[in-house]
């Protein structure tokens, strides 16, 4: 019993090391880990290899059934979890990473007006860290739509995107409240791009019952500012639907990918 | 919908894995490391005799071997099997995550260069740390640190013994490595079941309810203290996720930065198991009432 339990430990940790490496090199990745974390997990992986190898090859003396239960159920979790948020197991198809791609047009043009990329998360940042958003700048940005108690007395929703920093137990819905006046009105968990201006508001209206969403259970709206949209459209659920956003700096633009995360 | 929400919990308690797993094996293999290189008595020789000198070793031990919450508890333990004087080892244990280069940076760019935020954050840790080593300083005293310790792991006795004499054993790297994995093994499955809890908190929490509380500038400090604990997000990304919390005042979300790095659910199992229990509550009660402290004190001055 105590060989089998040994020879079990040391399998699971080789078999964690396999899985991060696998999964290091997927598109699953995203719906776990910021992909800029792809190295680490990746030379992380191959250290797990080498020392569940080394621990089958000569195991350490002592066992613990608890310790091989966890690492057990941890197995199960991470094939219960599957390609994470992404729509199917393709997911774990071995091919280039989505993140690497050219650089592309910062704008969207919409009956011949440029709308400015943004994604919600990236304008919560620029207005939390207190950037101006010029009056006549015009944003295109997509999220899914959030509505509350509170923001239907305003007569407003929410657009949020789940944003991670490292990894999705970090990872909050952030975004605007869009003021859509005299557009058709949004259910719940419709994703949709909104076209439109940011306006100041007189005075903060902070928002204390949102819920979360599908992807992220936590949520949390910009309270000073909201979005006015001039027009709102519907989308499909993108297939990656986290982005990965940190305050910016405002010395440079925000680095855009061309993928699913930029607006 | 339920099981949605057990699919993204179970997402969730992989991610904090994916995340920290690297971290406490980095951990375990240096604590692997230290046991098989590093002479008791050279240490002992080295760290200062009086408490400010002990202090200020572990204070500033983060700088010199920056490691997250996960990899600095294996570390510590193994300091303290060595003698490091635990006001050293623990001291360090709990300043080491947030008291290095890497979470300051962060900490600076989350808050868009509020140096403030960034010695207010290090100098509650660096309070919280100092006070529990320093408590946990009796227990040195009083009792047979090696004895009260839980055991350690060994290599193998045919190893272990031949290896210092001579370096040509070709078994040395192995057992070095089994050692390493055989830590990573057993406070893993803290990790484990401390990803599990932290995952099921943040899917079935009644949000609405943490923010409306949040909301209260009395309650939001303990509010935000107590998502640390369920949250159990590393070191050196719970910067972003407290300047996220906009609607809290500057105080709470410093609560949040701090005690995170020295109190969360993981940790808690990996103190029992590495520790006493005395010791294991000392690290988590004591780091508590002083952040609760500092930051309320502070929440006077910060705006």
């Amino acid at each position: 019993m105590k060989r089998v339990l040994l020879a079990l430990d040391g399998m699971l940790v080789l078999g964690l090391g396999l899985y991060m490496l696998l999964l290091s090199q997927t598109e699953a990745y995203v719906a776990f880990m910021n992909p800029k974390f792809r190295p680490f997990t990746a030379a992380a992986a191959v250290g797990f290899c080498i020392v569940g190898a080394a621990f089958l090859v000569r195991p350490d003396g002592r066992t613990d059934a608890l310790r091989t239960l966890c690492f057990v159920i941890l197995a199960v979790l991470a094939l219960h979890a599957g390609s994470g948020s992404l729509k199917n197991a393709g997911g774990f198809a071995v091919k280039a990473p989505p993140e690497v791609r050219i650089d592309p047009d910062p704008h969207v043009l919409r009956d011949g007006d440029p709308y400015l990329k943004s994604n919600p998360a990236r304008l919560f940042l620029l207005l939390q860290t207190g950037h101006s958003t010029p009056s006549d700048q015009r944003y295109v940005t997509r999220g899914i739509v959030k509505r509350s108690v509170q923001l239907d007395q305003l007569g407003k929703f929410a657009l949020l995107r789940g944003n991670m920093v490292c990894c999705l137990a970090d990872a909050i819905a952030m975004g605007m409240m869009v003021a859509a006046d005299g557009l058709p009105p949004l259910r719940d968990g419709d994703w949709v791009v909104v076209f439109g201006r940011v306006q100041t508001l007189p005075e903060p209206s902070p928002i204390t019952d949102l819920g979360g969403t599908r992807e992220v259970p936590f949520s949390m709206v910009y309270d000073k500012a909201l979005l006015v949209a001039e027009a709102i459209e519907p989308m499909e659920r993108p297939r990656f639907p986290y982005v990965f956003e940190l305050p910016p700096s405002g010395k440079s633009p925000p680095r855009l990918t061309g993928g699913d995360d930029d607006y | 919908m339920l099981f949605q929400e057990i699919q993204l919990m179970a997402r969730i308690a992989v991610s904090i894995v994916l995340e920290a797993a690297p971290f406490l094996l980095l951990g375990s293999l240096l604590s692997a490391v230290v046991d098989r290189y590093v002479d008791a008595e050279r240490i002992a020789r080295r760290i200062p005799k009086g408490p400010l000198g002990r202090m200020a070793v572990g204070l500033l031990g983060g700088m010199v071997i920056p490691i997250c919450e996960c990899g600095s508890v294996p570390l510590a333990r193994r300091f303290l099997g060595k003698g490091v004087p635990p006001l050293s080892a623990i001291t360090y244990m709990l300043a080491a995550p947030v008291i290095n280069p890497v979470v300051m940076l962060s900490t600076y760019v989350a808050f868009i260069s509020n140096f403030k935020m960034v010695i207010a954050r290090v100098s509650v840790v660096a309070c919280g740390a100092a006070l529990t080593g320093w408590l946990c300083a009796d227990w040195h005293a009083d009792s047979n640190r090696l004895a009260s310790l839980p055991e350690l792991n060994h290599f193998h006795s045919h190893g272990a013994q031949n290896m210092s004499t001579d370096g040509r054993d070709r078994w040395m790297v192995l057992d070095l490595l089994s050692s390493g994995a055989s830590e990573f093994l057993d406070m893993g499955k803290y990790l484990v079941l401390g990803a599990l809890a932290s995952a099921a908190f943040k899917v079935f929490l009644p949000w609405q309810l943490v923010q409306a509380l949040a909301g209260s500038a009395t309650l939001s400090i303990a509010v935000l203290m107590l998502l640390a604990v369920l949250l159990c997000v590393c070191s050196e990304a719970d910067a972003f996720v407290a300047a996220s919390f906009v609607y809290v005042p500057p105080a709470a979300q410093l609560g949040f930065m701090a005690l995170g790095a020295m109190v969360d659910l993981k940790l808690m199992g990996m103190y029992f198991s590495a520790f006493p229990k005395r010791i294991a509550w000392m690290l988590i009660i004591v780091p508590m009432v002083c952040v609760f402290g500092l930051t309320f004190l502070l929440s006077f001055v910060m705006n």
